[in-house]
């Protein structure tokens, strides 16, 4: 039996194949890194391509006029945003379900096998419209979505006999696109999501800052005072490339030559050492860290109590960080560094796949009565379920609406509460008229609501959906 | 709770648990603590009343044959307080072993249990009482005289006799030959001590017990004959000397040339002539229905008177005859005692022959167990081994199955492999190499640096990808 996980990525997407006995296979792009979630469309055709070639050339393909690249599609799921093209509108889902596809196609390619289920990770907070647009995506793609994971959870669930001792952790997850940290707490088998922090800083923007860092270098040299996105496409693109280039080398060596044979219409040759390297990404890892430290702080725990500190994510390589980090009293004791940074999310959620846990809800839900008083109505650790339970209300005074207010609290006793839903139902205002709410949460993880008057018609029924419900992850 | 109480407890509760079977040793153990704490006056006897019931009846019989003369009355109404009423099937085969076990030593208890088990209001006994008194009181070495009592109505007695002798004659309990004897002599004894001889019932009684005695061996059959037809008794046994017959009795069974006893039946309709003979017969002293002195008194026919001397005479010149007579029936006697002992020897061999044919016909019988036994284990055996070949067959063809599609899998992975490789090294210097002027471009001298330069970068990333590239002696 073969479960896959797939790592559904602001820049880059990944799936990992496991097996028994059988090493994890990784599938990306044709050559063997991530799939870049770029995607290039054809505003004549409207078809849409992908990959690292359109990585590579993206500003130039860009400057053609005769695609709409879309770099990182995850951002626009379950929003309306459409893409035009003279074969008609392009939405998010499609531009998902190629990136999918692709994905299953590499994996057919390389072992005789698609996709066909697999558990897909997203980020804490993913909207519920943006759930079920990736769901469908998957669907279209051919791949039936199992279970959604959040990626911090799959990180953990990738190193859990290394992590399995652990009262506190940090996952440190920096990508191309995005750094995001979550707090983790494991409890009774059970892993709590503290916090979550994030940036859109990460090795894409580092990549930016280190062109115009050097094409500063060769303007100052030049005597030409020219700014960087005045510059061409393609030689944006190639001094993008040749600092990516750079950044790369430069975790093994002391010096890189950035080398163009035209810039700007002359060559460049620039050398940049470590030290100049390290100059310009310092300001980068230095917030990354204080967000790290943020986050911790915001749970109310100290450095100190976070057991470990898992840094993934391709971002995650840069020697300055590692460096800092090891320097750290407070980091260097607890630090996990991964040796496979860019696949950890997809392998950890193919092990939830193959041993599938659950999420249960991590707050309780209730009803605020007339009286002020928390009716319960969801507990605290339930399992999610998608048959819809109701409880029967009634109106205590003469009125034509009856006002819904629906509170989350990390316990029923709690007085901190969260707003989830308020609204109004119609009524026909006679005392003790029943009043039914019925609500449930299903597969992805978004709470539905309905409520209305049993002596009204169908269409007096309203209906809310709520997607930021706190889970907690039980593995097996 | 005393030694012997608690042994008894154990076997009761055995004997519960395998439904009052008990095997010959414990019922043997059972019997003789009941025997000791029954006679012992510091033993309290009421203490195993409750493990009575368990126990098989002949061990209870046992028991009591051993203790009944030893118990003081108190024991004895104590035992017959606790007695139950024979309801039940395990109460009556009880009641008839214990009216077995007291005959010979309490006649008016084993007459009073009788009279428990048959009771004069009943019309008839049931099968099952039946079959426990067969089994229990028809014992070939019990002695029923002890039956006739004194105090008990005749008619009473003759009832009790009346069912036994039904039970005795019913084929379907094989009441043994000696017990029907035993039973026939006691109601012959009783009916001799009866004042009224013409007892309808008893003469009905003596009838059976006539055609009965019938077919038994001679010794026995003499037992109940008319005692004027016994040749021992001096009569002749020859047909043309045979005295005269009471009205209404023939012979039967006579031999021409040889003395034999002589058999008496009882013809239908006859039966007022045989009462009478028969009655006479009961009425003398002895344990014979005829004694030897009786036999010409009884056979006594009517004759014309004679002179004394002449029939002296008659008779002295008779007495050679006779004589000579009586010698040849001595002899004949002597050779029948020969002929019964060698015939008893046969019928020991014959015994022996038959239990040798018996264990043959067990051991024949095993060995057919055991051959079909084999034969089905062979059919088994054989039947597993074509399932087994079966499922080799099946897994040779599933391995290669597999075999094929992991070889296909390994090659398509192994091709994906090394195209990702290509690619990635492709990728890498496509970076290097992403400016590369067009071939025949004007190369100043600071392009041509660069391209140098770029050039050593191309052939460090080959190396790099473990590609072993040989470069010129020039500087590096």
């Amino acid at each position: 039996m073969s479960v896959f996980g797939i790592d559904f990525g602001t820049t880059n997407s990944a799936a990992v194949k496991l097996a028994e006995h059988a090493e994890p296979q990784k599938y990306g792009d044709e050559a063997g890194a991530p799939y870049p979630s770029i995607v290039a469309i054809d505003r004549a055709t409207g078809k849409i391509s992908g990959g690292r070639d359109i990585w590579e050339h993206r500003e130039k393909v860009r400057d053609t006029g005769n695609y709409h690249i879309v770099e990182s599609v995850k951002l626009h799921l379950g929003t309306d945003h459409t893409w035009q093209t003279e074969a008609g509108p392009r939405t998010a889902r499609d531009i998902a379900s190629s990136i999918l596809a692709a994905l299953s196609r590499r994996a057919s390619t390389r072992g005789l096998e698609p996709i066909q289920k697999a558990a897909i990770t997203i980020p804490v907070g993913f909207p519920p419209s943006a759930r079920a647009d990736l769901r469908m995506a998957a669907a279209s793609a051919g791949i039936q979505l199992t279970t959604f994971i959040t990626e911090s959870t799959a990180a953990f669930m990738r190193y859990l006999p290394q992590l399995r001792h652990c009262r506190y952790a940090a996952v440190f997850d920096w990508g191309g696109g995005t750094l995001d940290i979550s707090i983790l707490e494991l409890r009774e088998g059970t892993v709590f999501e503290l916090a979550t922090e994030g940036m859109y800083i990460a090795g894409d923007e580092i990549d930016a800052d280190l062109a115009r860092a050097v094409h500063t270098r060769v303007m100052e040299r030049r005597g030409t005072p020219q700014s960087f996105d005045s510059m061409s496409s393609i030689d944006r693109d190639n001094l993008r490339t040749k600092c990516e280039e750079a950044k790369r080398q430069l975790s093994s060596r002391p010096a890189w030559d950035i080398l163009l044979s035209s810039y700007g219409g002359s060559p460049v040759n620039v050398q940049m050492d470590v030290a100049w390297f390290h100059s310009i990404i310092a300001p980068h890892v230095d917030l990354a860290l204080e967000r790290l430290t943020h986050a911790i702080e915001s749970c109310k725990l100290s450095v100190d109590s976070i057991d470990r500190v898992l840094i993934i994510g391709g971002s995650s390589k840069l020697t300055l960080l590692r460096d800092r980090l090891r320097a750290d009293p407070r980091f260097s004791a607890s630090l996990h560094i991964s040796d496979d940074a860019e696949w950890d999310v997809a392998h950890g959620a193919a092990i939830v796949e193959l041993s599938p846990g659950g999420y249960e809800l991590a707050e309780s839900i209730g009803v605020v009565l007339s009286d002020n008083s928390f009716y319960e109505i969801v507990r605290r650790g339930e399992r999610i379920w998608s048959q819809p339970r109701s409880i029967a209300l009634s109106l205590v005074e003469d009125a034509k609406q009856a006002n819904i207010i629906v509170e989350k609290r990390p316990h029923p006793q709690s007085t901190v509460s969260d707003r989830v839903a308020a609204f109004s139902v119609n009524t026909l205002g006679f005392n003790l008229e029943e009043i039914r709410l019925a609500y449930s949460i299903n597969s992805d993880l978004m709470l539905r609501l309905e409520a209305g008057s049993i002596s009204l018609a169908a269409s007096d029924v309203v209906r809310h959906e709520y997607g930021k419900l706190l889970f907690a992850y039980r593995f097996s | 709770m005393s030694g012997p109480l608690e042994e008894l407890e154990r076997l009761s509760a055995e004997a519960r648990s395998k439904k009052g079977r008990m095997d010959a040793d414990s019922r043997k153990q059972a019997a003789a603590l009941l025997q000791l704490i029954w006679t012992d006056p510091v033993q309290d006897p009421s203490a195993t009343l409750p493990y009575l019931p368990d126990l098989k009846a002949e061990a209870l019989a046992d028991a009591i044959a051993q203790s009944w003369l030893k118990m003081d009355g108190e024991r004895r109404s104590l035992f017959e307080r606790w007695l139950p009423e024979p309801a039940t099937e395990r109460d009556i085969r009880r009641l008839a072993f214990l009216i077995g076990a007291v005959i010979a030593t309490d006649p008016a208890t084993a007459v009073r249990w009788l009279r428990r088990l048959v009771p004069p209001d009943r019309k008839s006994p049931t099968k099952e009482t039946r079959q426990h008194l067969a089994a229990g009181l028809l014992d070939t070495s019990l002695d029923l005289s002890g039956l006739a009592l004194e105090t008990l109505a005749p008619n009473e007695t003759l009832r009790l006799y009346a069912i036994l002798w039904s039970v005795a004659m019913d084929p379907a309990f094989a009441v043994p030959m000696m017990a029907r004897v035993r039973l026939a002599r006691a109601i012959v004894a009783f009916g001799r001590r009866q004042a009224v001889p013409q007892n309808p019932a008893l003469e009905h009684l003596y009838s059976q017990i006539r055609t009965e005695s019938a077919s038994w061996p001679t010794a026995l059959r003499n037992e109940f004959e008319l005692p004027g037809e016994r040749t021992e008794l001096g009569v002749s046994a020859q047909p043309d000397a045979a005295v005269a017959l009471p009205e209404g009795i023939s012979r039967v069974g006579v031999t021409g040339d040889r003395p034999e006893p002589v058999t008496v039946a009882i013809t239908p309709g006859s039966s007022d002539a045989s009462r009478e003979s028969f009655t006479r017969a009961a009425t003398s002293s002895g344990s014979h229905l005829g004694p030897a002195n009786a036999g010409p008194e009884l056979l006594k026919t009517p004759e014309k008177p004679r002179d004394l001397a002449t029939g002296l005479e008659d008779r002295i010149a008779r007495l050679p005859e006779e004589l000579a007579l009586l010698r040849g029936i001595q002899a004949e006697l002597r050779r029948y005692t020969e002929e019964k002992k060698a015939y008893e020897l046969r019928q020991q061999e014959l015994v022996e022959v038959k239990r040798e044919v018996t264990e043959l016909r067990s051991a024949l019988s095993a060995a057919t167990h055991d051959r079909d036994s084999g034969r089905e284990d062979l059919l088994r055996e054989r039947a597993r081994a074509e399932d087994l070949a079966a499922k080799l067959t099946q897994l040779a063809e599933d391995a290669e199955t597999e075999r094929r599609r992991l070889a296909q899998q390994i090659s398509a992975n192994a091709s994906g492999r090394l195209d990702e490789y290509k690619n990635r090294l492709g990728y890498s210097l496509s970076r290097l190499v992403k400016d590369l002027p067009a071939k025949h471009t004007e190369v100043s001298q600071e392009l041509g640096q660069i391209l140098l330069l770029q050039f050593h970068q191309f052939l460090d990333a080959l190396r790099q990808d473990g590609i072993a590239v040989r470069a010129g002696d020039g500087p590096q």
